[in-house]
């Protein structure tokens, strides 16, 4: 940094020599009025605000220029070529007009866009303080639902843009950095973010595009000849939420365990001296973290090179004990031309981080089933060594021997990951309308995994240490060959690119583990050979591509653009490797239009309409092959277990889109869009549920159709614009309908877990559909526990009915055969306290109904206020969590969460006849009540919340301080997950949007809430 | 301009000949595994590692999930000799309760883990069969492995998913997978499976030669095929073909065939002569499993202090109690071990506990009475065979229980002199408890020598001792054994009405465990120790000598007999009639809602 500083003055100093006084004025352009607090930057160094009749003076060399900036105007750059006196007019800032996006391999001008984007700038992103771009982009663009599911620092949200169209392949968006497909990237690097919605634009990445594009481009120097610092720093605390769960204390434990025993028994059990302990899991599991960011970047222009280079430390500590992440990163860009014709680009971005985790689940899960009558620590304070020989004798009550205070302090859990991506990008262009660029990307990432098990810690539950440790590297080489061209002819014009893409992948990975490990030993170089364990893997891949695309505009009210693009992947058997992609999409600007000049209120007004067709790949490798897996041994012998059977015809899954739009800019103030879209995703790469006695469960083929559909609509307004006070609000929402349309079997139910939690996919339904038997509360008389039952029909003789399946599963004609799957009901139902009478049903989607963004920014002179809210309305998520946890007595040796949480709950009691006929929560029994607490709608939340994500208050340093030593920036004060609205009864409603090979969508089950946090940040340029 | 274009169809050249064809370097495509010479090795030796390994289910892989967990849980849990302190989260919890559904994990993942061995057993048959008609003595023991395991896994899978033989040949079976044509998923009738059980392992006895026994008692051979066969026919009521059968292999002197300690057979069940098939655990296997996750763990918690095992299962008093008779029973010595115990008279009673509809034990220490956390008196002997003691205040009796008809005068029973309670046990050995200065008892760690409730954590440890292992809990599991074999051979003579064939196969079990002496059963005293038949004679027998192996449930539920759960236990305090159909599992939903084949009627 000392270095840094040194460099900055003496190019300072070597700037004054040259320089003379150059003095003027700057005004409004419409008004003529003086503008005040313009910054006057000189490329050669140093600078100036104007007084308050716009008056500046400043030093500048002859040939230098002078930049003119004040929010809200354009930018005004002169070149001083000896003049003494420079008057200057600014206009408002209209760019928006004339505002270029990054699309991936092309750029367009906005208002020329014939499909839907939506284009963040590098300030509308960085307000969170997390190193995640998902959870930067949270709530910032509509009919893009970002769930951040785990606190644990470093997890990247989960995104799903217009729906979820995949069942068994990823539905995630595609990345593309600085124009190829991958590629990593820090967020404070980054310029801006395009996130590409509609087929018709992502139809030109056709592979693994199905989820929508992210196109991230990040930053160059400008086209200026200064040279830029920029450091930042920031640093606060993050600080674990409960929402409304809380466990209960001593004493509401006490009390409620009184009620399910007999009297005797009690007492025996239960000594009044519990009293006395009471033990707060909760908030020492969880608990306060730091997390801080360094950041430092040049950038500048030296001869004819250009250079943007920066380095950046993170550090977060995360609010579970054990947690935490730290990223070191590091980037440098630069271009330069050889000869006329030809630019080149090199970009490096290196990235290292390690991430420290719970080392076992029950860290987190002992924060909501420990009972308060357990303290950790011994009375001289240190973690006490439950369920070791070394705390033998030792009293516990809870059920877990497990203390996470003592594990923490030998056991780890580490991962760490490295890479290093670099491309070499060559322009040539070789006349004014024909470009060629070519561009290498070779990436190279290593990993490593470490779990350790201290033979003092009874996680290995062997009393032996034992350890995890598996390395794996790879690498990646991509080429893109892309010729573009672009020609005016009078009002035609006319562009278009032609592209070829291809490559390659490899990845190999090593892992041992070992156990009868000495104290005190932390590598696999010491462990009993009787416990050792290894595995190991090795793969290739790789994939090509030709496309292409053509623009056609007249005028620029009429554009069309029509892609194909032609993907082979190794994924697929070779007779359906290939896919072909196209997409079209069409605007009409209709404010261009002669009749439109009287209308003096839109400053835009566009109609587009896009149609295209994009493909997923995003699915193991080898899924047509059949399998023997021989990983295993029998009596030290290696053997080979049937794991899968082929399909040669396993090809692409595939997304059809249809949608339309409305842009327009109003009033020079308000900006509008509203999108309509319909998605059909078929030959679904689906893992098909097969009958057990066929020997596998699941196979994985092309079938099922899903559509999405759905309105997306985005307003914002510069609600005050004045001189000093600007306000721009911004709103945007997103709906979205999923609808299952076509299935093999017209249903299959999917479930994990134990007890098993279900959805159900089946057709006309949303695929993330709760199966599960309806609660229907307490038995006022007794405090049972009743459920649902269904009454099924039968026929004139009695028999109970059932539905005949057709060969495409849909239920048909009634049969008195058994069958679990489609039973007939007639819609009368009775309360039962036999669960295993109550009645399977539908009863909502864990996918939310629509979801949208508030976004405020407020401005009065060097200040800003910025508010930034997410909303999520009509999911249902179910709490598994009170399985355990609000289980009426079925766990004795779990903490129950308070019933007092501002939801109504009561407990039906025994002595206080006034709970009866209101009583949310079956009477307690020690062992539990008829089996309460199994799966049932009890549990099934609304998930709808409202959050405010973000508030910053910020001071803009808009002008040159300190004699120009510090040309800009600002200090700041954000606060993240300040507060949230919702009925939700778990500690965070914010849960996965997606299943995972062991897990459902919605699931709230002891999880890692997201923290609140607290930050302090300068961001300054020198 | 030329140039570009060149180069552009250059490279499209080039991505024509780019190579997209790849091996996974992990796994072999069977292809590849076929080009070995030794696949049928592999893959016969896969179906063994498949009973042991965690296999895929649901999406994931648990240490709950493997057949021999499965095997030894699902077929015990329902039985007359288990006691539960306490609810656990594991779903053998709703399965011990009788309260298991279509959507229980355990029993569906026995279903998958069965059906995808069967599925193993048939590829490789085919494959074998289709070699040559003069296969190899070699290969001829393969094709003889996979035919037994076929009827093994076929017979599992009727014993859990459907009605005994006994009950009729017509009842729905299970789905039967013979041959590779899997188009058609229906239940085969009860009969139907047996004939091909049979069939089976006829085949299978007759493919494989003690000559061609590939290793130790971890694979199987012609004489486990025997044993299973007799097996197989003791559940079909062929009394006459199952002590053809058994005879054929216990040959003139079947204690030759039993290990001479009772201890040994379990600890060395992989190498010793009792045992006819075990499913081999090596410490290797024990390195990835943590001791939790073994199927001993709920059993036994094997050291002094917690988190070896779970040890969440107790012998049931009942169980205790016939072994109390001889207390010197060397299966009751050396198998059943009171955790944290010492010697001292002991009293203990089940008390109707109205809330939870089940009994707590009420525990009378000789100078403590647990149940008040205050000292009592101690327990007087009376000399006449009573014992006195307080509770509660009042002066109460055990009195030897002359009016059971299952219990004679000379091996008594106790019943108390105080209406309210009925039954109540007498032991010798009593837990230890802990007890607070303010006279409370501790007893809630989770391994303590009582759990709430009351219940003495009476552990069985035949499946958590095994000599040299560097681990504990580490055990064989044991499939098939000579005793039982025995003992099939015992109860087919007793319903033959061969009484002292009966009973001389029982005294050669009896023997071993060293019950000589007063110790032996004649036909003459079985009557006196409160035995109408001979079969009851031997089901008694087998409950002792196989109890916590899998046999119990079958065992009364195909003769006809009631599971009587009216002991101390937090299970609900019943008698499940033997033709509820409760005791079969159901048919998961996993298979039903996707081949719709019936499901059993609850």
């Amino acid at each position: 940094m000392k270095k840094l500083f040194s460099f900055i003055l003496m190019s300072l100093v070597s700037v004054a020599a040259l320089a003379q006084n150059v003095t003027g004025s700057v005004k409004d352009a419409a008004t003529g009025e003086p503008l005040v607090g313009v910054g006057v930057l000189v490329s050669t160094g140093g600078g100036a605000v104007t007084d308050l009749d716009g008056n500046f003076s400043v030093k500048a060399g002859k040939d230098a220029s002078i930049t003119f900036n004040l929010l809200g105007y354009a930018d005004v750059v002169e070149q001083v070529n000896g003049r003494s006196k420079i008057e200057v007019f600014m206009k408002e800032d209209v760019h928006f007009l004339d505002e270029v996006v990054v699309m991936g391999y092309t750029t367009q001008k906005k208002n020329e866009l014939s499909s839907s984007v939506v284009s963040l700038r590098s300030e509308e992103i960085i307000d969170n303080a997390t190193p995640d771009l998902g959870n930067m982009i949270q709530g910032k663009a509509a009919g893009v639902v970002v769930m951040n599911a785990s606190g644990q620092p470093g997890e990247g949200a989960q995104i799903r843009i217009r729906g979820t169209g995949s069942i068994s392949a990823s539905a995630d968006p595609l990345y593309v950095v600085d124009g190829i497909a991958g590629g990593s990237f820090n967020p404070n690097d980054v310029e801006s973010v395009t996130i590409l919605k509609d087929a018709s634009a992502t139809a030109l990445y056709g592979a693994s595009a199905a989820g929508g594009v992210i196109v991230v481009t990040t930053k160059s120097a400008k086209d200026r000849s200064r040279t830029e610092v920029n450091f930042k720093a920031s640093a606060g605390i993050k600080q674990a939420l409960s929402g409304r769960f809380h466990s209960m204390d001593s004493k509401e434990l006490y009390e409620t365990q009184r009620m399910m025993m007999s009297k005797a028994q009690f007492n025996n059990m239960r000594p009044e001296s519990l009293l006395d302990l009471n033990y707060d899991w909760y908030g020492n599991i969880f608990k306060k973290g730091i997390v801080q960011d360094y950041y430092a970047s040049v950038s500048g222009v030296t001869g004819r090179v250009n250079y943007f280079a920066s380095i950046d430390h993170y550090d977060e500590e995360g609010s579970l004990i054990g947690t935490g992440f730290d990223r070191n990163s590091a980037r440098l860009n630069l271009g330069a031309p050889i000869g006329e014709k030809v630019m080149f680009n090199a970009r490096i971005a290196y990235n290292r981080a390690k991430s420290d985790y719970s080392t076992d689940w029950k860290d987190a899960a002992m924060a909501y089933q420990g009972l308060p009558w357990d303290n950790p620590f011994d009375e001289n304070g240190n973690p006490l060594a439950i369920g070791t020989s070394a705390a033998a004798g030792a009293v516990w009550y809870g059920k877990e021997q497990y203390n996470p205070f003592h594990s923490l302090v030998y056991n780890s859990s580490t991962g760490t990951s490295e890479d290093i991506v670099a491309d070499l990008q060559l322009t040539w262009n070789i006349t004014d309308w024909l470009s060629f660029t070519s561009t290498g990307r070779f990436g190279s990432y290593n990993w490593a995994s470490k779990n350790y098990y201290d033979s003092r810690t009874n996680t290995s539950a062997k009393d032996v240490g034992s350890m995890y440790h598996g390395v794996g590297t790879g690498w990646s080489v991509g080429l893109t060959e892309l010729l573009k061209a672009h020609k005016n002819f009078g009002p035609h014009a006319l562009s278009g690119i032609i592209g070829y893409e291809v490559g390659w992948g490899h990845s190999e990975s090593v892992g041992a583990s070992g156990s009868f490990m000495p104290t005190g030993m932390h590598a696999l170089n010491s462990v009993g050979t009787d416990g050792m364990g290894v595995s190991g893997s090795e793969s290739d891949s790789a994939a090509w591509a030709v496309l292409a695309q053509a623009q056609y505009s007249y005028d620029e009210k009429y554009v069309a653009t029509a892609s194909i693009r032609y993907d082979k992947t190794y994924k697929f058997a070779p007779a359906t490797r290939g896919g072909f992609f196209p997409g079209v999409s069409a605007a009409w600007i209709i404010s261009k239009e002669s009749f439109m000049d009287n209308v003096k209120m839109f400053d835009l007004l566009k109609l587009r309409a896009g149609y295209g067709k994009t493909g997923n790949s995003d699915i193991s490798p080898f899924l047509y092959y059949d399998a023997f897996s021989t990983g295993s041994t029998y009596n030290g012998k290696v053997v080979a277990v049937a794991e899968r059977m082929s399909n040669p015809e396993l090809g692409w899954e595939v997304a059809y889109m249809a949608s339309l739009g409305i842009e327009a800019r109003m009033f020079d103030r308000v900006n509008f869009s509203l999108d309509l879209y319909s998605t059909n995703n078929k030959n679904l790469l689906l893992d098909v549920p097969q009958a057990p006695s066929s020997g596998f469960t699941l196979y994985t083929a092309n079938i099922g159709t899903i559509n999405n559909k759905g309105i997306e609509l985005a307003v914002d307004a510069d609600i005050i614009k004045t001189r000093d006070w600007r306000w721009n609000l911004g709103f945007n929402f997103g709906l979205n309908r999923n609808t299952v349309v076509y299935l093999p079997n017209g249903a299959f139910r999917r479930g994990y877990g134990t007890p098993k939690v279900e959805q159900i996919v089946c057709e006309g339904h949303d695929i993330y559909t709760w199966y599960m038997p309806e609660w229907a509360g307490v038995d006022p008389e007794n405090g049972d526990p009743l459920w649902w039952s269904y009454e099924q029909a039968t026929d004139d003789a009695g028999k109970l009915l059932y539905y005949v399946l057709d060969d495409r599963g849909n239920p048909t004609e009634e049969t008195t055969t058994e069958s679990t799957a489609w039973p007939k009901y007639t819609g009368e139902r009775t309360a039962t306290n036999n669960y295993a009478d109550a009645t399977y049903r539908m009863t909502g989607s864990a996918t939310p109904k629509f979801t949208g963004g508030i976004n405020s920014n407020l401005i009065w002179k060097n200040w800003s206020l910025g508010a930034n809210f997410y909303f999520v309305y009509g999911n249902k998520v179910f709490n598994r969590s009170r399985i355990t946890n609000d289980c009426d007595g079925s766990y004795l040796d779990y903490n129950m969460m308070s019933l007092d949480n501002g939801l109504g709950w009561v407990r039906w009691d025994p002595n206080d006849e006034s709970t009866w006929a209101v009583a949310t929560h079956p009477r307690p029994k020690m062992n539990g009540n008829k089996k309460s607490n199994s799966y049932s709608t009890r549990y099934l939340e609304d998930g709808s919340f409202m959050r405010l994500r973000n508030v910053t208050l910020a001071y803009n340093i808009s002008k040159p301080i300190l004699g120009g030593f510090i040309q800009g920036g600002r200090v700041y004060f954000s606060a993240d997950n300040v507060f949230t609205l919702t009925k939700f009864s778990g500690a965070d409603p914010e849960v996965r949007l997606e299943g995972s090979g062991s897990s459902l969508a919605g699931v709230f089950s002891d999880n890692y809430p997201v923290p609140r946090s607290f930050i302090l940040g300068i961001d300054i340029k020198f | 301009m030329k140039k570009i274009l060149s180069m552009i169809f250059a490279s499209l050249l080039i991505a024509g000949c780019i190579n997209l064809d790849f091996y996974p370097s992990d796994m072999l495509t069977s292809a590849a595994l076929s080009e070995n010479p030794a696949a049928a090795v592999y893959t016969t030796d896969g179906i063994y590692a498949m009973m042991k390994d965690m296999l895929e289910f649901r999406g994931g892989y648990s240490q709950n999930n493997t057949f021999v967990r499965q095997y030894y849980l699902l077929n015990e849990l329902k039985s007359d000799n288990i006691c539960f302190s306490w609810t656990s989260t594991d779903p053998f919890w709703t399965s011990a309760q009788f309260m298991d559904d279509a959507n229980s994990a355990d029993a569906a993942y026995m279903w998958v883990a069965c059906y995808k061995i069967i599925f193993a057993a048939n590829a490789n048959i085919s494959g074998l069969k289709d070699v040559d008609t003069s296969i190899p003595s070699s290969d001829r023991q393969l094709l003889g492995e996979n035919y037994f395991l076929r009827a093994f896994f076929h017979l599992m899978l009727c014993n859990l998913y459907a009605k005994p033989y006994s009950f009729g040949t017509e009842n729905p079976g299970v789905v039967l997978r013979l041959g590779t044509d899997y188009s058609e998923t229906k239940r085969a009738t009860v009969g139907e499976c047996y004939k091909a059980i049979e069939e089976d392992l006829l085949e299978a006895i007759k493919c494989m030669d003690p000559s061609t026994k590939r290793g130790d008692n971890g694979y199987a051979t012609k004489e486990a095929a025997q044993g299973l066969l007799s097996r197989v026919y003791l559940y079909e009521g062929e009394w006459q073909k199952c002590i053809d059968v058994a005879s054929e292999i216990l040959g003139s002197d079947p204690s030759a065939h039993l290990e001479s300690e009772v201890y040994d057979v379990y600890a060395k069940s992989s190498t010793n002569r009792e045992v006819l098939w075990c499913v081999d655990i090596t410490d290797a296997d024990m390195a990835n499993w943590s001791p939790k996750g073994l199927v001993a763990s709920m059993f036994d918690s094997p050291d002094g202090t917690q988190g070896k095992g779970w040890g969440e299962l107790y012998v049931a008093d009942p169980l205790l109690d016939l072994f109390e008779r001889f207390p010197q029973d060397k299966r009751y010595t050396d198998l059943i071990r009171l955790f944290n115990s010492q010697d001292g008279l002991f009293i203990t009673w089940g008390e109707k506990d109205d809330v939870n509809d089940c009994l707590t034990n009420v525990n009378i220490y000789p100078n403590v009475d647990v149940a008040k956390g205050t000292i009592s008196s101690s327990i007087t002997e009376n000399g006449d065979g009573t014992y006195s003691f307080t509770y509660d205040g009042k002066a109460m009796k055990a009195i030897p229980d002359n009016t059971s008809t299952k219990i004679s005068d000379e091996f008594p029973g106790y019943i108390l002199n105080d209406a309210a309670h009925t039954r109540c046990y007498v032991r010798h050995k009593m837990p230890t408890p802990t007890i607070t200065t303010s006279g409370s008892v501790i007893w809630e760690n989770n391994m303590a020598s009582v759990r709430p409730g009351g219940y003495p954590t009476w552990f069985c440890n035949k499946l958590s001792v095994r000599d040299g292992s560097a681990y504990e809990l580490n055990t064989s599991y044991i499939m098939i054994r000579y005793a039982e074999v025995l003992l099939n051979r015992a109860e087919a003579y007793a319903h033959l009405g061969k009484d002292s064939e009966a009973i001389a196969d029982v005294n050669v079990v009896r023997k071993r465990a060293g019950l000589t002496g007063n110790g032996q059963m004649t036909v003459a005293n079985m009557a006196s120790r409160g035995y109408k038949t001979s079969v009851d004679c031997v089901l008694d027998e087998r409950r002792m000598e196989l109890f916590y192996e899998g046999f119990r449930v079958i065992d009364l539920v195909r003769n006809g007999k009631d599971i009587d759960r009216r002991y101390p236990s937090r299970t609900v305090t019943e008698v499940i009639p033997y033709t509820s159909g409760k005791i079969q599992y159901q048919i998961p939903v996993d298979e039903t809602s996707v081949s719709g084949i019936p499901i059993n009627e609850k």
